[in-house]
C-alpha cells in the first residue's frame, strides 16, 4: 500500500491537468467498479454497487490534483516568473524544485534584494539553466509541480501531495475492500479542488447523491506553535464538524461516529476556522446534498513535505468502508 | 386573541429555540407546527429547508399553477466547542460575531448529555497569546466556563457540541421585542402572518413558505430550495439595519417604518416598481433599500439559481443585528405579513408574463 | 486544428461600421443590473438574424441561432454588456448625492470625472473638496469615495436615490487606437453581434450578452442553463500593463501587451482553461498568421469562471482584447488588436468541430 502511495504521490497532475494522475488510478481501479467515465472537467467518477432497499446513493470525493505553479513571463535571461496554482506559502518555495509537464526541471528562488520581507508570488522565478528567453524550454501557460521524494518514516509517511493522495489512497483501499454494500457508491476523484473545489461541483450536480463524503487531510496542531485545534496525529481519523465552507449534516456525522463506534475504530472530532474541502461544493448540488468529510490530520499541509500517521490512514480506510457498507439513515 | 398578540406570542417561542446553521431542527419543528393549519403540505428537505406549500384556486384551463416562493431563513448565528482545554472550552463561530460583545454572554450547551449553561469569558492578560490591554480579544480566545470540574468536562462535552445564545425574549413598551435570532425569525413570523391572512382570501399562484436553512454561513438553503420548487417568482423576507446608535445613513431605515423594499442589481426592477405601488395602493408603510451591489441576503443565491429567478427582497427593520438583544416592532412585522398576503390575493396566472423589462414594453 | 484537410476561410477586416457601433455602445450607459439602454440596442442590431430571442429574469438577452445541419454542436459566446459604474444612494441635498460604486473601479481615479446619470444620462461631476480646504493630513489620504458626492447642480430635484451613472467619456479615434469609457466589454459585444451574423451554419450558436459581470458573473451563472451548449467561449476585454517600469527594470507582470493580438487564457482566478481549447485556439493562430498573446496566468476572471461549471461542466474557453486603462473613465485599445481578436473568434467558430473534445482533458 506504501508503494501504491509513492507512485500516487509522486504521478505528476496539477489542477487543471490531471491527466497523467487520472490515467494511473483509473487503471488501479477499474477492475473493481461496475461503471467508470470522466467528464467534461476531467473528474473520474466509478460507480461501485447500485442501490438496494435500505441504500443511498453516496458520493465519496477525494481530489487528485495537487499544488504547483504555471510560468507567467520568459525573461530576457531566460528565468521563468510563475503564478502559483492553488494556496502556497512562498516560504515554502525557496531553495525548492519544480518539474514542467515537458519534463523540464528548475530552481525556485526570488528576487533577493525583496527577501528581506515575505516575498509576493510576482516576485519569485524558476531558474531552469537557460541563459536567454530563446533558449529557455518552458513557455507560457506551461505547468509543472514541485518535487520531493516519497519518504518513508515507518509508523509516518511524509511526500509533497499527501494533500489530497492520501485521500485517493483511502478511497481507491476502500472501493477495493468493499464487497456488498446496499449502497450505490460513487467514488469520485475530483480535479481542481486545490483552486476552488470546481471538479465536485460539476461532479454533484451530475450524481446528485443523497449523502456526499469528502477525504481530505486536515490541519494537526501537534507541531511546535501548532494551531489551537483538536486534531493531532495518530488519534485516528478525524470527523470534520465544520470548517470554513461546510457545517457537516448532522446524521452524517452521526453516521461515521457510529461506524467508528461499531468497529471500535479510534476517532477525532474537527472543527477548522478556516480552509474547505470537496464536502463545501457537493452539499450544494441541485436541492442540496448531506455532506460531510473524513480527515486525515496533517503536519505542514500545502508544503513540499506534507506528513500523515499511517495508523490514522490505515484506520482511516476501516472507518470508511464500514461506513458505506451498511445501511445510512440521515 | 387578537392576531398580532398571536403572532408576538408565535416569535417569543420560536425566538427561545436554538437554531443555529446546521442545526435548526428545534426551530424547524416549532415553526412546521405553526404552518400546519393553514397549509395543504409541510415537508422537508434533504439538508433540512422547510417547505410550507400551499395550493392556489386550480387553474380554469388546466395548466400548472405558476409559483410563488416566500424565503425565510429559519437559522442564527451559534458557536460550536473547538477544543476542550482543562475545564475551558474553546470555540469557533457560526455566522458572523463581533468578537467585542461576546464576554460576559450566558450561553447554552447542547451536549450528547444534555443541555448546559455556560459564559463567556475572557481570561487574564498573561494567559492569552499577547496582553490585549485596551484591545478586543480575538475571538479564538475567549473561552466558555461551565462551572463544571474538569473530570466533569471531559465526560461531558465533545468538540463539535453546538452553542448558543441562553437570552430569552423581553417584551418593550409599543409593540417591541428584544432578543437572539430575531434575524430572521421575525420574518419567520411575518410570513405566519401572511399565512393566516390568506386562509380567508383566494389565490391562484401555489405558494410556497420557505424555511431556508444556513443562510447566516453560506446561504445554503436559499441555493438548494429552488431546485425543489422551481418558483416562477420569489419574495425573500430577511432584516434590514434600523437607525439606532452609530447606526444611520443610507443602508438604515428607522424602527416601525414599516416594510423596506430592496432596489438594485440583485432585485427585478419591475417587480420592485410593483411591489411599491401596491404599498402605496394600499397605504402600507414602506421605505425603500438601495443595494447597488448584492443584498446579502437568500435573494443572491435565489435569483441565480437554474436558468434565473425574478426576485423580491422585502425587509423588516431591526436594531443590534447579529447581537442577543436584537429589537424590532412587531407592527413592521404584520405590515409586512399582510403586503405579501394581498400581493398574493392580486397574483394572476399571466402576472409573470406580464413583467417584462422596459426595454421590452 | 485536428482536421488538416481543413480549408482556411478569408478572413474578415474590422469595418468602419463596426467601430460606429462600437462607438454608439461605448457611449451609452449600462451599469451592473441596470442594462437596459445596451440590451435595447443589441437586440435591434440583431433581431433579424437569430431564431429565438429572450431576457431572462437577470437581463441577459440570450440569442439562438440554429443550426442548418442534423445533431450540431452546441456553441455557447458569452459577452458581457455591463459596465462599472455608480448608484446614487442618498440624497444630501439639493442636486448632491452620496453614491456607491458598482464594480471594480480604483477610488483614486474618481474625483473631478463628469459623469452621466440616469436614464435620461443628465449631466453631473464628482466633487471633491477643494484642495485650499483640505489639511495636511487630509491631503496625504486618498480622496475615498465616502468623501466624494455626484453633482448634478440646484434645480434637478426630478434626479433621486436609485439612479444608475457612468463617466462621461466620448468615445474617440486616437491614432491607431480607440479610446472611451465602457470599452470594456462593449468591444465584447459588438463582436458578438458581428459572428451571429456570419455564424456557419454547421454550428448552433447560443449567443449570451450577459448581464451583472462586473459584479460576480451573475448574468453568466445563468445563462447556459437553457441550452445546454457543448463548448463556451467568452470574449471580453483584459488589461495591458505593458508600460516600462519607473527604474527600467523588465517588466515581469503585464498581464498582456498592446499590439501582440487577442489574448488567450490559460488560467486566471476563477478557471483553469480547457487546455484542448487553448491548443485549438493557438494552432488556429499559427495557421493563420494570427499574432496572440497567453494571457498571464494570475487573480482576475471572466464569466467563464462561472459558465465552465454550469451544470454538469462545460469545456470553456477565453478570449480577451487587450486594453489600457479598464475600469477608469478612459480605455485605450489598439484597433488591429480588436480585428485580430475578432478574426481568431470568425476562425473558431469556422472550424470548431466536435472532435476536439473527444481528446483527453
Amino acid at each position: 500500500m506504501k508503494n501504491l502511495l509513492n507512485t500516487l504521490t509522486q504521478t505528476f497532475g496539477p489542477s487543471g491537468y490531471e491527466k497523467e494522475i487520472r490515467n494511473f488510478i483509473q487503471k488501479e481501479i477499474e477492475p473493481f467498479v461496475d461503471e467508470i467515465h470522466i467528464d467534461a472537467l476531467g473528474n473520474l467518477i466509478a460507480r461501485k454497487g447500485v442501490q438496494k432497499e435500505d441504500g443511498k446513493r453516496i458520493m465519496i470525493s477525494a481530489h487528485m490534483d495537487e499544488l504547483g505553479v504555471m510560468a507567467s513571463h520568459i525573461d530576457k535571461d531566460g528565468f521563468v516568473y510563475i503564478a502559483f496554482i492553488g494556496g502556497i506559502n512562498p516560504l515554502t518555495c525557496f531553495g525548492s524544485r519544480v518539474k514542467f509537464m515537458n519534463g523540464t526541471e528548475g530552481v525556485v528562488y526570488a528576487e533577493t534584494k525583496k527577501m528581506n520581507k515575505i516575498p509576493d508570488v510576482t516576485q519569485l522565478f524558476v531558474d531552469v539553466g537557460a541563459s536567454s528567453k530563446d533558449n529557455c524550454p518552458v513557455k507560457v501557460g506551461d505547468v509543472g509541480v514541485f518535487v520531493r521524494p516519497f519518504l518513508d518514516l515507518e509508523s509516518r509517511v511524509v511526500s509533497k501531495a499527501l494533500d489530497d493522495r492520501i485521500g485517493c489512497l483511502i478511497a481507491i483501499e476502500t472501493l477495493k475492500s468493499i464487497k456488498d454494500s446496499p449502497n450505490e457508491l460513487y467514488f469520485v476523484f475530483t480535479v481542481q479542488e486545490e483552486v476552488g473545489v470546481r471538479g465536485a461541483v460539476t461532479s454533484a450536480y451530475a450524481i446528485d447523491p443523497d449523502m456526499g463524503i469528502a477525504v481530505d487531510v486536515t490541519i494537526a496542531s501537534d507541531v511546535p506553535g501548532g494551531e489551537q485545534l483538536n486534531p493531532v496525529l495518530g488519534k485516528g481519523p478525524c470527523v470534520k464538524v465544520k470548517d470554513s465552507m461546510l457545517i457537516s449534516h448532522p446524521m452524517v456525522i452521526k453516521a461515521m461516529t457510529d461506524a467508528a463506534d461499531r468497529k471500535e475504530i479510534p476517532y477525532q472530532m474537527e472543527v477548522l476556522r478556516f480552509a474547505g474541502t470537496d464536502a463545501g461544493a457537493i452539499q450544494f448540488a441541485r436541492s442540496g446534498v448531506p455532506s460531510g468529510c473524513l480527515s486525515v490530520a496533517c503536519r505542514y499541509v500545502h508544503s513540499p513535505s506534507e506528513m500523515v500517521d499511517w495508523d490514522d490512514v490505515e484506520n482511516s480506510i476501516r472507518l470508511l468502508t464500514e461506513i458505506l457498507d451498511k445501511p445510512v439513515i440521515l | 386573541m387578537e392576531e398580532k398578540t398571536k403572532i408576538k406570542e408565535f416569535l417569543c417561542e420560536i425566538i427561545s429555540l436554538p437554531g443555529i446553521s446546521g442545526y435548526e431542527t428545534p426551530v424547524t419543528n416549532a415553526i412546521a407546527k405553526a404552518w400546519e393549519p393553514f397549509v395543504d403540505e409541510v415537508k422537508v428537505s434533504k439538508i433540512g429547508n422547510l417547505y410550507g406549500i400551499k395550493r392556489g384556486s386550480p387553474s380554469k384551463d388546466g395548466k400548472p399553477n405558476k409559483r410563488l416562493m416566500l424565503a425565510v431563513h429559519m437559522d442564527g448565528i451559534g458557536m460550536v466547542i473547538a477544543k476542550i482545554s482543562g475545564e475551558l472550552l474553546y470555540f469557533a463561530p457560526i455566522g458572523g460575531f463581533d468578537p467585542r460583545i461576546l464576554p460576559g454572554q450566558f450561553v447554552n450547551i447542547h451536549s450528547q448529555k444534555g443541555d448546559f449553561p455556560g459564559i463567556i469569558v475572557q481570561l487574564a492578560p498573561n494567559l492569552l497569546s499577547e496582553s490585549y490591554e485596551g484591545k478586543p480579544v480575538p475571538l479564538d480566545q475567549l473561552v466558555i466556563d461551565t462551572g463544571l470540574e474538569e473530570k466533569m468536562v471531559k465526560e461531558t462535552f465533545r468538540v463539535g457540541d453546538i452553542i448558543s445564545y441562553a437570552n430569552l425574549p423581553q417584551e418593550l413598551p409599543t409593540d417591541c421585542i428584544a432578543g437572539h435570532s430575531l434575524d430572521n425569525r421575525a420574518s419567520v413570523a411575518a410570513v405566519t402572518q401572511c399565512l393566516t391572512e390568506l386562509q380567508h382570501m383566494r389565490h391562484s399562484w401555489d405558494v410556497f413558505a420557505v424555511g431556508t436553512t444556513q443562510e447566516e454561513t453560506a446561504f445554503l438553503g436559499g441555493a438548494t430550495s429552488p431546485f425543489d420548487i422551481l418558483p416562477d417568482l420569489a419574495i425573500v423576507i430577511d432584516v434590514t439595519f434600523a437607525k439606532g446608535p452609530g447606526a444611520d445613513g443610507w443602508r438604515t431605515v428607522a424602527l416601525e417604518s414599516g416594510v423596506s423594499i430592496g432596489y438594485g442589481a440583485n432585485l427585478h426592477p419591475m417587480l420592485f416598481a410593483e411591489i411599491k405601488q401596491l404599498c402605496e395602493q394600499l397605504d402600507i408603510p414602506y421605505t425603500l433599500s438601495p443595494q447597488p451591489l448584492m443584498s446579502g441576503t437568500d435573494a443572491d443565491p435565489i435569483q441565480i439559481t437554474g436558468a434565473g429567478v425574478p426576485t423580491i427582497l422585502l425587509s423588516i427593520p431591526l436594531r443590534y443585528m447579529h447581537t442577543p438583544v436584537e429589537i424590532i416592532s412587531i407592527k413592521d412585522v404584520m405590515r409586512t405579513g399582510h403586503l405579501m398576503a394581498e400581493f398574493i390575493a392580486r397574483l394572476s396566472p399571466d402576472f409573470i408574463e406580464k413583467i417584462v423589462w422596459e426595454d421590452e414594453q | 486544428m485536428n482536421n488538416t484537410n481543413d480549408q482556411l476561410i478569408d478572413l474578415p477586416i474590422l469595418t468602419d461600421e463596426m467601430i460606429g457601433l462600437l462607438e454608439t455602445l461605448s457611449n451609452i450607459a449600462g451599469v451592473s443590473g441596470n442594462e437596459i439602454a445596451v440590451r435595447s440596442i443589441i437586440r435591434d442590431s440583431i433581431a433579424g438574424f437569430v431564431d429565438e430571442l429572450h431576457t431572462d429574469a437577470l437581463g441577459n438577452l440570450i440569442a439562438l441561432k440554429k443550426a442548418k445541419v442534423e445533431k450540431p454542436l452546441k456553441v455557447l459566446i458569452a459577452a458581457h454588456m455591463d459596465e462599472v459604474g455608480f448608484m446614487l444612494v442618498e440624497k444630501e441635498s439639493d442636486g448632491i448625492f452620496r453614491f456607491k460604486v458598482i464594480g471594480g473601479i480604483d477610488e483614486r481615479a474618481l474625483a473631478g470625472k463628469p459623469v452621466q446619470v440616469g436614464k435620461k444620462q443628465k449631466p453631473g461631476v464628482i466633487g471633491a473638496c477643494p484642495v485650499h480646504l483640505s489639511t495636511r493630513e487630509e491631503r496625504e489620504r486618498i480622496l475615498s469615495v465616502d468623501t466624494l458626492r455626484i453633482d448634478t447642480g440646484p434645480g434637478t430635484s426630478e434626479i433621486q436615490p436609485g439612479e444608475y451613472a457612468t463617466f462621461a467619456t466620448k468615445f474617440i479615434r486616437m491614432g491607431q487606437s480607440v479610446c472611451g469609457k465602457a470599452l470594456d466589454n462593449r468591444i465584447g459585444v459588438a463582436t458578438l453581434i458581428e459572428l451571429i451574423k456570419n455564424c456557419p451554419e454547421n454550428i448552433e450558436l447560443i449567443a449570451a450578452f450577459t448581464a451583472q459581470e462586473e459584479i460576480g458573473l451573475r448574468g453568466a451563472t445563468v445563462a447556459p442553463f437553457r441550452y445546454d451548449p457543448d463548448v463556451a467561449f467568452v470574449i471580453d476585454c483584459t488589461p495591458a500593463n505593458d508600460q516600462p517600469a519607473w527604474d527600467q527594470s523588465e517588466n515581469t507582470h503585464y498581464k498582456t501587451k498592446l499590439n501582440q493580438g487577442p489574448a488567450i487564457y490559460a488560467s486566471d482566478g476563477r478557471t483553469m482553461y480547457d487546455y484542448r481549447l487553448i491548443h485549438f485556439l493557438t494552432s488556429l493562430c499559427e495557421n493563420y498568421a494570427i499574432p496572440y498573446q497567453i494571457r498571464q496566468p494570475g487573480p482576475g476572471g471572466t464569466d467563464a469562471g462561472a459558465i465552465h461549471l454550469s451544470k454538469n461542466g462545460i469545456p470553456t474557453a477565453s478570449v480577451s482584447v487587450p486594453g489600457r486603462y479598464a475600469h477608469t473613465a478612459a480605455m485605450i485599445v489598439r484597433i488591429a488588436d480588436w480585428e485580430k481578436h475578432f478574426q481568431l473568434m470568425t476562425a473558431a467558430l469556422a472550424h470548431l468541430h466536435a472532435d476536439i473534445l473527444k481528446a483527453d482533458r
